[in-house]
């Protein structure tokens, strides 16, 4: 029995067609007939020392691929089959694998501990083994007593696995006896490589669990010496992993870093030069994290959060060195694009950082770099300036940067015609940042600004990649200022010919590539969205051509599942192109809006429900553009508007609907027919009311009940009690959990229920039917009363103005019948405090109510 | 994945980035619905109307004559240094119109003309030219109600002296003017109210008040005042009884504003200090805020409540006079109808009674009101069930055996053990020195009984306290963790704590 599993496990290795189908085969009959009996001669087969490694490994393999899937749900259930097992079953499976740990064979060994690691997790998170680590590492002691020699290196790299498959949960339990064992693997005289790496490892992905063990400053020491040894070591893969343990700690506990960061400093300067790629990536990878990690400190101190970091400021102290070197790092960049994350990609993020760090101190540390190399014969070094000079673009002042610009945007311009096409692609990239972050260092000369966009233009011819790159740096260009209060910009002169340039890349064969059309689509819409008012005319042109262009999408012969894709995606952009459009043209857009309207109800067929959202975005626009000119398509677009309002699962199109429907009732006072209020104002109530839709969407559906209060005025009679019903609900909704999502919610809907009080009252007051409003005045009051007591933080700006709003509305409606109830205390305090904002609009309301409330 | 793998996920995005589809879509959701947010605010403010003031003496400006007029800032300020008086005096006017701009005002454009400040101050001398005073005046006003920045300024020009004597002007419009400016001042912080008392401002306000004066004087003053007396740390007033005397007289005036405004400066003056307190006590306003209590608006109820409150913090006697003005029924009635914010004064109020004597927790007891509180404790809001913790727990806690037999017969421990479950450490140990105390007694009766077994343990172990109390063992905050400790040992020394982890020290 024992040698035909052997030749099965084998033959379903082998390289014969044949024999590898007959032992898959002859597997899985074996696992369908008896699963358990099976696994236990898996387990044994890999235990047996007189078996060839070959059949010893897939046994183990298949053993713990039986219970081990990357979906959730999956992965779920196969952990119960593994429970379900009778005990005595999984006990002795267990048993087995927990010997292998001690074999003389590597590869049994780790195969074994591999499998501990996905079975022992599935037990342990069941609690159904949870003295999983002691009885590791109880096994482990008694076998070195017995002279075990590999003993600890197979459970090191088991806890490894363990603590990886359990990365999900908070805390491990016997950490400090871990910690012991790991920390014994990495530093007794008695240790070999092997073990070194495998401790190593294991302090690598438990490392989040020792949080609290680092809060002792002697464990912690030990601990970072270890580490520190573990990456000077001889040995590349535990110099490596070493390595890989302090880029860890710098994100787990930046802290601890205080004492070592010299000898870390001289470690990765070394790493940095070494001829190990993986050793020289690590080097960066943790000056990448510090800059992380200050940055982040930084933002806090700027956001009054608590931080229990202080920050040393370690990259200011070493950029001086530190930078010289991650540029030459630059160099050591692939000759094709999506290589995938090296060295030089590593450094040029990290530069990006340092520069968010040091800002202008950057320059003076990379413009020698930069102007050796920009101009160097090899492609390798040109392209490293090049990248260089876009990566330095964030932390900067532009009239620092100006020089810099000056002299090599011709270059870059030159180099967008290079012979290579990496240096093409980062010249193309390094300008649209150059837009993107300094504008003015180009716009403000007309003959650079020309050359310029001449040269993208021509770039959209280029490569995919290029193109791609040329589309986003004009996107940049067009975003970089808003123009759209001006009779004329710098721009306007490049408006026609950036767009139908644009206009052809996007129907490039090759579009898909590099994302090129969807760049090239966004560089059109952000050209419509921000042109000043003399390209209005031109823009109007534009319209028909790009609607015909999706009107022929839906014609699309559709194949395969890309064509389908391809599909959707052009029409969302071109939704996306539309609705800039429309916002832009405003009236003028009557004369197309019946077909676009019919465009974009019939993008509602497209299954793809993103599209939805799209066009639900071009139909609002058309609703504001429009406005009483909407409603002869109300009818058409209503059932859409319902249908994505009960869209619970696509929370997206659900807002966006919301959105529309508030923004009809705005646009278009007193004459949407009566059916469609009622119609509205059920199906919102209903969703309000029920669990299934994203709480977060409840406080913007709230709101619309105060648009349509306003826009239908005393026909909102009806709809009152129901509705203030709701409000009075939602105005007790109290903070339940302490965290920030929840207060958040609690905010908003709080905030939505007073702006819509606002709205029912002052829509009742223009059909003088004021009175009805005054039953619930002292809810309200209690309302108030409770916002008042809140935390500081629950009252900010935005709420003071609405309640202070909904105050003055009421006292200068309702006048004396209700002055006296609200000239108490809280709601004094509020109006002070609006009066007391910095925010011009808080401030103004507050002083209206104020005058209201005397 | 765990957090560092996402982070190091992020960092290699970052490479050559461009935006991402699902980027760009939520920036255009973001701006689609940005618009709407706007468009309803503009159709908000139109309702509302805020831009046509009610006050006829703010000149109305559109736009282009706003940006004329800002365009002339340097010319007027130049006219109002330099210029003869009545230049002087049309500039300031000017400027003061440009100031009372509802819609952003352009102070800042204003103030960065060297000198502006002291011109202003110094017209605010001109006794003899009363127009161009009241045009300073009200243009300061309107300065120092900007930010906090801007009414430093208007202090350290040396404004407060000129203010402090022009509240006592003749000229109602001026003396009105500088009221208003005064109490912006005072009600900015503790920092810039303690200036303007340095100022004298208190004792001429008094006078003012003691003058007699139109009621819209009036009811300026006491807004002043009442900003004076707020923030804290507590004003130091050279004569605090003087005008605790006069705010007192106010309480039997007719207007309502006036008697809330002294009534709360009143509050905020006993706050916490005895020796407020014991005057007060002695000035016999004990059964008129006892009485204010039954008015049925918040307006005067609230601070009328919170005045009581503040006694009741003092000694037992003082105590025992608010209780000898009947107050006890009335809170009853308040803690039935009133509203979130009274509710929760009463328990405060109670939650101090109940800290008295033992005849003083008797009249609670006597007026029911335990039932009520355990109730409120069941199911009011958080910031009411705070207070009503407070009041029960204190009742456990100074009351005699009798008592606290009373309160277990009506659920107190089924309460404590509830209020286990809150997360503010003050409350938990007070529940908890409240649940040892009632262990203790059932002790007591433990060694009479013949099982010797104490059932308020037992009681504890039925509602399930015992876990919530070994949850506590296991807090941060020392003094709980002993506590429970103390609890779990000496009560239920058969309970094994579940998981603790071997870190004990």
């Amino acid at each position: 029995m024992s040698e035909e599993l052997t030749q099965i496990l084998l033959d379903a290795q082998s390289t014969d067609q044949e024999k590898r189908n007959h032992g898959m085969e002859m597997i899985k009959s074996a696992k369908d007939n008896n699963l358990p009996v099976f696994l236990v001669l898996l387990a044994e087969e890999l235990k047996s020392e007189n078996k060839p490694n070959e059949s010893r490994q897939l046994a183990g393999i298949i053993l713990k691929n039986t219970f081990v899937s990357k979906e959730e749900q999956k992965k779920n259930e196969l952990a119960n089959v593994w429970c379900n097992f009778k005990e005595d079953v999984r006990t002795e499976i267990k048993q087995i694998l927990v010997m292998t740990l001690g074999s003389p064979n590597r590869i049994a060994r780790h195969t074994s501990a591999q499998v501990i690691g996905a079975i022992g997790s599935i037990e342990y998170l069941k609690d159904l083994w949870p003295a999983l680590f002691s009885d590791l590492i109880g096994f482990m002691e008694q076998e070195v007593q017995k002279g075990t020699e590999n003993i600890q290196e197979g459970v090191l790299t088991c806890i490894g696995y363990l603590a990886e498959e359990l990365a999900m949960i908070e805390e491990l339990p016997n950490v400090n006896e871990i910690l012991e064992v790991i920390s014994d693997g990495m530093t007794s005289e008695n240790s070999n490589d092997e073990l070194r790496l495998s401790a190593t490892t294991a302090l690598y992905n438990s490392l989040e669990f020792f949080e609290s063990a680092f809060g002792k400053p002697q464990i912690r020491d030990h601990l970072m010496k270890a580490m520190i040894n573990a990456a000077k070591n001889q040995n590349q893969k535990v110099s490596q992993k070493g390595l890989e343990c302090l880029v860890k700690i710098a994100y787990v506990d930046y802290n601890s870093l205080e004492n070592f960061i010299q000898e870390i400093y001289e470690i990765t300067m070394k790493g940095m030069t070494a001829d190990n790629d993986l050793i020289a990536l690590q080097s960066v990878e943790f000056w990448n994290t510090v800059c992380e990690e200050e940055l982040e400190i930084f933002e806090f101190i700027l956001e009054e959060e608590e931080d229990s970091r202080v920050n040393k400021k370690y990259i200011q102290t070493v950029s001086e060195n530190l930078v010289p070197n991650l540029c030459r790092l630059l160099t050591f960049q692939e000759e094709f694009e999506d290589a995938g994350w090296g060295v030089a990609q590593a450094a040029t993020v990290s530069l990006s950082l340092i520069s968010n760090l040091i800002e202008n101190q950057i320059i003076e540390l990379t413009i020698q770099f930069i102007s050796d190399n920009i101009v160097h014969n090899e492609w390798d070094h040109k392209e490293a300036a090049i990248i260089c000079l876009s990566s330095i673009l964030e932390g900067t002042d532009t009239d620092q940067l100006q020089k810099v610009i000056d002299d090599a945007l011709p270059l870059l311009l030159d180099y967008l015609e290079d012979d290579h096409e990496k240096v093409r692609n980062s010249s193309a990239y390094a300008i649209g940042r150059i837009f993107e972050y300094h504008f003015e260092a180009v716009a403000l000369k007309k003959e650079v600004l020309e050359n310029t966009v001449a040269a993208l233009l021509n770039s959209l011819l280029d490569v995919p990649h290029v193109a791609s790159n040329a589309a986003w740096a004009l996107n940049n260009l067009a975003e970089a200022n808003d123009y759209t209060d001006q009779n004329t910009s710098p721009l306007s002169a490049f408006f026609m010919p950036i767009v139908e340039k644009l206009s052809i890349a996007t129907l490039r064969e090759d579009g898909e590539k590099s994302n090129l059309r969807f760049q090239a689509y966004e560089a059109i819409s952000a050209t419509f969205l921000k042109s000043a008012q003399d390209t209005l005319d031109d823009m109007f042109l534009a319209v028909n051509p790009l609607l015909e262009r999706l009107e022929e999408t839906f014609s699309m012969e559709l194949l395969s599942t890309n064509d389908e894709i391809l599909q959707s995606q052009i029409q969302g952009s071109l939704c996306g192109v539309l609705q800039f459009m429309a916002v832009r043209l405003g009236k003028e857009i009557e004369k197309h809006a019946e077909r676009m309207i019919n465009c974009f109800l019939e993008v509602f067929k497209n299954p793809e429900a993103v599209v939805h959202e799209e066009a639900m975005m071009a139909i609002d626009s058309l609703i504001n553009a429009l406005g009483t000119g909407f409603l002869p398509y109300l009818e058409a677009v209503h059932p859409y508007f319902i249908g994505g309002i009960n869209s619970h699962q696509q929370e997206r199109l659900c807002s966006l609907s919301t959105n529309a429907v508030g923004d009809l009732f705005k646009t278009i006072e007193r004459q949407i027919p009566e059916k469609c209020h009622s119609e509205y104002v059920d199906v919102f109530l209903e969703a309000i009311g029920t669990e299934e839709f994203e709480q977060d969407l409840k406080p913007d559906m709230i709101l619309v009940f105060g648009d349509i209060a306003l826009s239908i005025c005393g026909e909102f009679v009806p709809h009152l009690e129901r509705v203030t019903e709701m409000l009075e609900q939602a105005s007790t909704v109290e903070i339940t959990e302490d965290d920030e999502d929840s207060i958040f919610y609690v905010q908003n809907l709080h905030r939505s229920v007073l702006e819509t009080y606002s709205g029912i009252i002052q829509g009742l007051k223009d059909d003088q039917k004021e009175k009805l409003f005054l039953p619930y005045c002292q809810n309200i009051i209690e309302f108030l009363v409770r916002i008042h007591d809140c935390e500081q933080d629950f009252l900010d700006d935005k709420m003071l103005k609405a309640a202070a709003g909904l105050i003055g509305d009421i006292v200068s409606i309702l006048g004396n019948q209700v002055k006296e109830a609200f000239q108490i205390q809280p709601i004094q305090e509020i109006v002070n405090a609006c009066t007391h904002s910095e925010k011009k609009l808080v401030y103004e309301v507050g002083r209206w109510a104020s005058s209201k409330l005397l | 994945m765990s957090c560092f793998e996402k982070k190091l996920k992020k960092r290699r995005q970052k490479f050559k980035s461009k935006n991402t589809r699902e980027d760009r879509l939520r920036s255009r959701v973001n701006l689609t619905i940005n618009l709407s947010r706007k468009l309803r605010e503009q159709t908000l403010q139109k309702k509302r109307n805020i831009n046509t003031s009610s006050d006829q003496t703010i000149l109305e400006l559109t736009d282009e004559q706003i940006e004329e007029e800002v365009q002339n800032i340097p010319n007027y300020i130049n006219k109002m240094i330099n210029g003869n008086i009545d230049e002087q005096y049309t500039s300031t006017q000017r400027i003061r119109v440009l100031l009372s701009i509802e819609k952003d005002p352009p102070i800042n454009e204003i103030l960065e003309h060297n000198g502006i400040l002291t011109t202003l101050v110094k017209f605010l001398d001109y006794d003899n030219h009363q127009r161009l005073q009241f045009e300073a005046a009200w243009s300061l006003t309107n300065i120092a109600a900007g930010l906090t920045e801007h009414t430093r300024m208007v202090i350290n020009a040396g404004s407060l002296p000129a203010f402090s004597r022009l509240i006592i002007s003749k000229n109602e419009s001026i003396q009105e003017q500088s009221i208003w400016a005064i109490g912006n001042i005072a009600g900015d912080c503790a920092e810039f109210r303690d200036k303007v008392i340095e100022n004298g401002v208190v004792f001429n306000l008094i006078n003012i008040i003691e003058s007699n004066p139109r009621i819209e004087i009036l009811k300026s003053t006491t807004w002043a005042l009442c900003n004076i007396c707020r923030a804290k740390p507590h004003p130091e007033l050279k004569d605090p009884n003087a005008l605790i005397s006069v705010l007192i007289g106010l309480l039997d005036f007719q207007d309502i504003k006036v008697v809330s405004d002294s009534c709360w400066s009143l509050c905020y003056l006993a706050d916490g200090q005895p020796d407020v307190i014991e005057y007060v006590v002695d000035q016999d306003i004990c059964p008129k805020m006892v009485n204010f209590l039954k008015y049925p608006s918040p307006i005067i109820n609230t601070p009328a409540l919170r005045f009581l409150g503040n006694i009741v913090t003092g000694t037992d006697e003082q105590t025992q006079t608010v209780l000898n003005c009947g107050v006890l029924p009335i809170l009853f009635e308040l803690l039935i109808q009133g509203n979130t914010l009274n509710r929760k004064e009463v328990c405060w109020t109670l939650s101090n009674i109940c800290a008295g004597s033992p005849e003083q927790i008797q009249a609670v007891i006597d007026q029911k009101f335990v039932p009520l509180v355990i109730e409120i404790l069941k199911k009011d809001t958080y910031a009411v069930r705070k207070e009503a913790a407070w009041t029960i727990s204190n009742l456990v806690y100074m009351g005699n055996v009798k008592q606290m037999i009373y309160l277990i017969n009506n659920g107190a421990i089924d309460i404590f053990c509830d209020l286990l479950s809150l997360n503010d450490v003050k409350i938990l140990n007070s529940c908890l020195e409240s649940l040892t105390k009632i262990l203790k007694l059932g002790d007591f009766f433990a060694k009479m009984s013949e099982n010797q077994v104490n059932r308020c343990a037992q009681k504890i172990d039925e509602v399930g306290g015992i876990e919530k109390i070994d949850l506590l063992y296991k807090h941060q905050n020392v003094l709980l963790s002993k506590t429970s400790k103390y609890i779990l040992d000496k009560y239920f020394p058969n309970y094994v704590t579940e998981n603790y982890s071997e870190e004990e020290d």
